[in-house]
């Protein structure tokens, strides 16, 4: 290895001169020593153009990624629709994101060129087009939460390193980066930190097969920046290139003619199908995306190395000490916030992980101590006894802290999506906090207060464009019908890195937010069949105050005729009472709803008779839908219909082969309207009982559905709790114990003071009283089983004894 | 577990490695080490390339696995003023690794006190030869000292081993010997202040798995830098481990045959998987309760091998394995032998299905769990 990173063979390949026309920087991502080296070098090779690894369709933006008033973190996001499934047959929405951070040397490159009035640009193909170029699940298309440009994983997965890594004992490839590239190269000359480089990114590329290069994009999107070099070579005449180490050979190659360059063209799109916007962004973001190998972990902890080193380069100082300033900042304030949530870190804990990272340092052969000589003292002198979930707050702390918090900002200059802008004012209008990096919480007065029902649609509107922003905490939840009737709404929020993209994801929908929800709502019902799911979404608008009542009518009403299946109508007919009977609270004319309801409401009658012999699974959702249509016909709207409902169950109830629970809920139902069936449902019950054993057990699933429609048939004198002990009695052990999760079931829609006064009948047969039944201590299915073994050999040994 | 076999102390083991990397220190050395810091991780760790002595080509092979920060971390604690302590679960190689430390830096790891529930205070700290005592009176000959009493009066490492074991109050007389560096023996007079000379320092081992275990005070607690020490994660290490520990009985004990390197993964792999609840072709099981160690692979391979070289032909018995993973698997409870069989009906019967060979016989062997 000492060969490997010593050589200076390299420039025999890959010639190093400082009077050549083209020069090649090699970098990778968010480094701070790239960035210290790149502008030490752009002072001594005084380039009068700066060529940039990154998509040129982002060009516009450079002005206001460098502008005095922008605060990093800051990425572009770019998104790419193949609507034309030039990418793949699946015609998707592709995005990904260049986060940009103080370290990162191409912003510090462009950062230069700026302060040095010189041109400076991205010379890679749009993004659309690198995922033209790229095989499925290679390179930018590799299935990930987060995608980003920034490739690293030339590096940080490649075999070579890993074999590395391994022999020097480090953990991961970034504590390898850290030694032998972060600290080891601030101490020596710029040329030593490239010829390093250079070799390293060499002998990686020796060990990667042309194929792969093919596959994801690399070999095409080398040919592009090459071709724009040598465009700007032209008319300038020290062009400094600046892209990922891994594409110097490959790039330099190309450039000087050792590889011939094949033109590659590219489509022009329009913005509906791809651009590209700056966003603000955080370090916790950037953080995140370290999972894709996309550059340094910890970008906090680099941001405050950098600032340092910043600060040398413009004293003309020697760096010597930025590391162990970092280092030492950052454990204190480790320690402080340990303290603050009372772990007790003493002065003797510090002074004793100081000695450890410096010790460390020396042990590992390290000019400095760095960010893992830091988590190494924590560790070691900040927990006391295991390192477990529960003690190692300390170094969750340090990883926060190194991680970073802030947010960037952009320049008042940027252009703004009018979408984001609208967002943000409203968010002005409403005074909420959204540049805060804390959770912020709300209390909305919806009824009393009509800005409180504006910011409580804003809300709504915002999740609705999966923007993550808030989260109800308290208030009425009207898709789940929990707490309906509450009048007050407790929101959180935090506007995160996915709001902004989110956003600008449908910044091509139209510039209001209002207007967004509204169009995505109508493309929502425009492909939906199933009537629940289109009624769930009247619902939404309603909360969101979108009114759609309108423009969908029409929609609707073929949903509902094209809809045959009984359970997406009941659903529907679910929400459209659940509208409709909010009318009154939120003051709304809701005749839409009354309309829908009351066409889901005769649909879902016609089709009932035909669901009883529904498959035992559905039987449960089956039963409350026929409770849902029971109580509406029960209350003032439909009450029309509450005939013909009660006539269609009794209908059911005459058909063959009934599914067990659901002719006993609708039976159950049937009773409410007329008492005359209890005589009906103890037959039925005692058909079950006196039946085939499978018959028997499913007087079990019999009763449950019974006791979800009408429990007070229990309740009310004694005949049922006869038959069911009767029921109870004449099953097997072995069926009983089957049997035993569904009588479960079935009585648990009882409460305790109805299980109470049960109890008392059921002990009444036995001459019992109620406490000495509820009070007899277990009986476990293991006695059980010995029980029934014992019985087994004591009656085999008598029928051997006859 | 009970050691079946013997092993020479490890400064005896590599007293060549030692010599040799001694010969070749040229880094500072805190005052009264053997090594210096670096030479000690390189004794531990190993390195890439053999050092000559003497003429002679000596490798320092790497003894402790899976984790060179820990390692590292050890080193550096050991230099200052507090002391270290090795925490985990059994078997995760805790006192391996404070012998081969105690050794590289003090040149011995035998000056240790082990803890138990009757350890007392003059275990600790020293006691009285009493034949002396009533003939001469407190005199320093016949003061009997304790390990920790060396420790502080030649500059050395003391090993306290299973420190959790002994009452809360006589760990607690480390306390002011680890804080002052000085003990006191008040019958001595003015000769009875003993201080600690430069290069003593306590390496303490404890176990998280002991039941009645007590609880070190937070005030001891503060004199240590822990480590927790993790069992190895990586199966190809454990077999590694298996193979280098066995090799090095194998050879003390003059058993002539060669360590079977496929058993020893079959063994990696089933320890392995037993331990981390899931098989590599993911299939979930139930975790014995007693601890899946890799000291005690090392023992169940050993006592295979030696059977095979005592009463068999010295080819080892997939049968003995089995047999002797059981004794190891099942001395608790009941329920671990009813898991073992488990794990053979599921994922053994998988593998001798899907790769065959050994795991067949393996497989085969299941009848021999009871
Ligand atoms: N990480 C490891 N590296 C090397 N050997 C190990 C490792 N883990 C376990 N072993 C093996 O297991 C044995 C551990 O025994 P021991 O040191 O007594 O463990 P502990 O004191 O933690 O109970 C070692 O002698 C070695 O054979
Ligand atoms: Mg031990």
């Amino acid at each position: 290895m000492e060969r490997i990173l010593h050589g200076k063979e390299i420039f025999e390949i890959i010639p190093f001169d400082i009077n050549s026309s083209v020069l090649f920087f090699p970098i990778r991502h968010h480094s701070p020593i790239c960035s210290y080296h790149l502008l030490k070098l752009i002072d001594e090779y005084k380039p009068d153009c700066i060529l940039v690894e990154g998509p040129e369709n982002a060009n516009r933006l450079i002005p206001v990624l460098t502008d005095e008033n922008t605060v990093l973190p800051v990425a572009f996001y770019y998104y790419y629709k193949d609507s034309r499934k030039l990418v793949s047959e699946d015609g998707e929405d592709y995005k990904c994101y260049y986060p940009f951070l103080n370290a990162s040397p191409e912003y510090n490159a462009l950062l230069k060129a700026r302060q040095m009035n010189i041109d400076c640009g991205f010379i890679d193909l749009p993004y659309g087009e690198i995922l033209i170029h790229t095989a499925e699940d290679k390179g930018i298309r590799k299935e990930r939460e987060i995608q980003s440009y920034n490739d690293d994983y030339y590096l940080s997965e490649n075999k070579f390193f890993k074999a590395i890594c391994e022999k020097t004992g480090v953990r991961n490839f970034d504590e390898f980066w850290e030694r032998y590239f972060e600290t080891d190269s601030l101490y020596g000359t710029t040329e030593d930190f490239i010829a390093k480089m250079y070799t390293d990114c060499y002998l990686i590329r020796e060990n990667t097969p042309e194929e792969d290069m093919i596959k994801d994009g690399c070999i095409i999107r080398e040919q592009y920046m090459a071709q724009n070099i040598l465009k700007e070579a032209e008319t300038h005449s020290k062009v400094l290139v600046v892209t990922g180490g891994f594409h110097t050979p490959g790039l330099y190659n190309l450039v000087n003619g050792k590889n011939k360059i094949k033109k590659v063209k590219v489509h022009s799109f329009g913005e509906d199908i791809q651009n590209v916007y700056a966003m603000s962004y955080s370090f916790e973001a950037a953080d995140a995306l370290n999972g894709y190998a996309s550059g340094m972990q910890n970008p906090g902890f680099y941001d405050n190395v950098w600032k340092g080193l910043a600060e040398c380069l413009d004293n003309h100082e020697e760096p010597n000490e930025v590391y162990n300033n970092v280092v030492m900042d950052t454990l204190l304030k480790c320690a402080k916030k340990s303290n603050k949530a009372n772990l007790l870190i003493t002065m003797s804990d510090i002074s004793s992980a100081v000695t450890m990272y410096d010790g460390l340092a020396l042990i590992r052969d390290k000019k400095s101590p760095g960010l893992y000589e830091l988590y190494d003292c924590v560790q070691s002198c900040f927990i006391k006894g295991e390192v477990n979930a529960s003690s190692d707050l300390p170094i969750r702390f340090l990883s926060e802290i190194a991680t970073g918090k802030e947010i960037g900002k952009l320049c008042d200059t940027a252009e703004k999506i009018p979408l984001m802008k609208d967002f943000e004012e409203l968010s002005r209008k409403y005074r909420l906090k959204i540049n805060d990096i804390i959770e912020q919480k709300t209390e909305l007065d919806i009824f009393a207060k009509p800005l409180h029902m504006e910011i409580s649609r804003f809300f709504y509107r915002l999740n609705f464009l999966k923007t993550g922003f808030a989260k109800r905490l308290k208030g009425a939840d009207l898709i789940n019908n929990i707490d309906r009737s509450r009048i007050r709404e407790v929101w959180s929020y935090k506007r995160t890195v996915k709001t902004d993209s989110a956003l600008i994801d449908y910044s091509a929908y139209g510039g209001t937010i209002e207007e967004v929800c509204a169009i995505v709502s109508s493309r929502f019902l425009k492909d939906e069949q199933k009537s629940g799911n289109a009624a769930k979404l009247y619902v939404e608008c309603f909360l969101m105050g979108i009114d759609i009542s309108e423009n969908f009518a029409d929609k609707m009403n073929d949903i509902i005729i094209n809809d045959g299946d009984f359970f997406s109508l009941g659903k529907a007919v679910y929400y459209f009472n659940m509208l409709y009977s909010l009318r009154k609270m939120y003051g709304v004319d809701n005749s839409t709803s009354e309309y829908f309801l009351t066409k889901c409401f005769q649909k879902n009658i016609i089709m009932l008779p035909s669901m009883i012999n529904v498959s035992p699974e559905d039987s449960a959702e089956c039963i409350k839908i026929c409770k849902m249509l029971y109580n509406i016909v029960s209350g003032d709207i439909l009450s029309g219909e509450y005939n013909t409902l009660i006539e269609t169950f009794k209908a059911m109830a005459e058909k063959e082969n009934p599914e067990p629970a659901l002719y006993g809920g609708v039976l159950g139902l049937i009773y409410g309207s007329d008492v005359s069936y209890k005589l009906r449902i103890e037959n039925a019950l005692q058909g079950y009982l006196s039946g085939t054993e499978d018959m028997r057990k499913n007087g079990a699933s019999f009763l449950r559905g019974l006791f979800a429609t009408a429990r007070d048939i229990v309740l009310v004198g004694n005949e049922f709790v006869n038959i069911i002990d009767k029921l109870i009695k004449a099953l097997p052990m072995d069926m009983f114990i089957e049997v035993l999760p569904e009588l479960r079931l079935a009585f648990s829609y009882f409460t305790p003071g109805e299980i109470d006064s049960i109890a008392e009948k059921a002990a009444a047969i036995y001459n019992s009283k109620k406490s000495e039944l509820m009070n007899k201590p277990q009986i476990y299915d293991d006695l059980y089983a010995v029980g029934a073994e014992l019985e087994k050999i004591i009656l085999g040994q008598s029928e051997v004894g006859k | 577990m009970s050691q079946k076999y013997i092993k020479p102390p490890v400064e005896i083991r590599y007293a060549k490695e030692l010599e040799a990397l001694k010969a070749n220190d040229t880094a500072r050395k805190p005052e009264n080490w053997v090594l210096s810091p670096k030479a000690v991780r390189t004794f531990i760790l190993g390195s890439k390339t053999p050092i000559t002595y003497n003429g002679e080509k000596i490798t320092v092979n790497k003894k402790f696995f899976g984790n060179d920060a820990l390692v590292e971390r050890c080193i550096i604690t050991l230099a200052g003023s507090r002391g270290l302590m090795l925490v985990g679960e059994p078997g995760t190689a805790k006192t391996m690794l404070s012998e081969l430390l105690s050794a590289a830096i003090s040149g011995t790891s035998t000056n240790t006190v082990q803890g138990t529930a009757g350890t007392t205070e003059d275990m600790i700290k020293y006691s009285w030869n009493y034949a002396l005592l009533l003939a001469k009176g407190p005199v320093k000959e016949a003061l009997v000292p304790s390990p920790l009493y060396v420790g502080m009066s030649k500059g050395i490492i003391t090993r306290f081993e299973e420190i959790t074991r002994t009452p809360a109050e006589i760990q607690d007389s480390l306390i002011s010997v680890m804080s002052d560096k000085v003990l006191n023996v008040p019958e001595l007079e003015e000769d009875g202040l003993i201080f600690a000379k430069p290069g003593f320092n306590i390496i303490g081992t404890a176990n998280i798995r002991d039941k009645g275990v007590n609880e070190m005070s937070s005030a001891l607690k503060r004199r240590f830098n822990f480590e927790t020490v993790n069992p190895v994660k990586d199966v190809r290490l454990e077999k590694q481990i298996i193979i280098n520990e066995v090799e090095q009985t194998v050879l003390a004990n003059k058993i002539e045959m060669p360590v079977d390197t496929d058993v020893a993964e079959l063994l990696a792999i089933t320890y392995h998987e037993l331990r981390e609840g899931i098989s590599e072709s993911g299939i979930k099981i139930d975790k014995p309760s007693a601890v899946m160690s890799t000291a005690e692979a090392v023992s169940v391979f050993y006592q295979t091998m030696s059977n095979a070289w005592y009463y068999e032909d010295d080819k080892m018995s997939l049968k003995d394995l089995t047999e002797n993973l059981n004794n190891a698997v099942c001395k608790d409870t009941k329920d671990d032998l009813e898991r073992l069989k488990g794990y053979f009906n599921t994922v053994i019967k998988f593998k001798a299905e899907k790769i065959g060979g050994i795991w067949k016989e393996f497989y085969t062997a299941r009848k021999y769990l009871k």
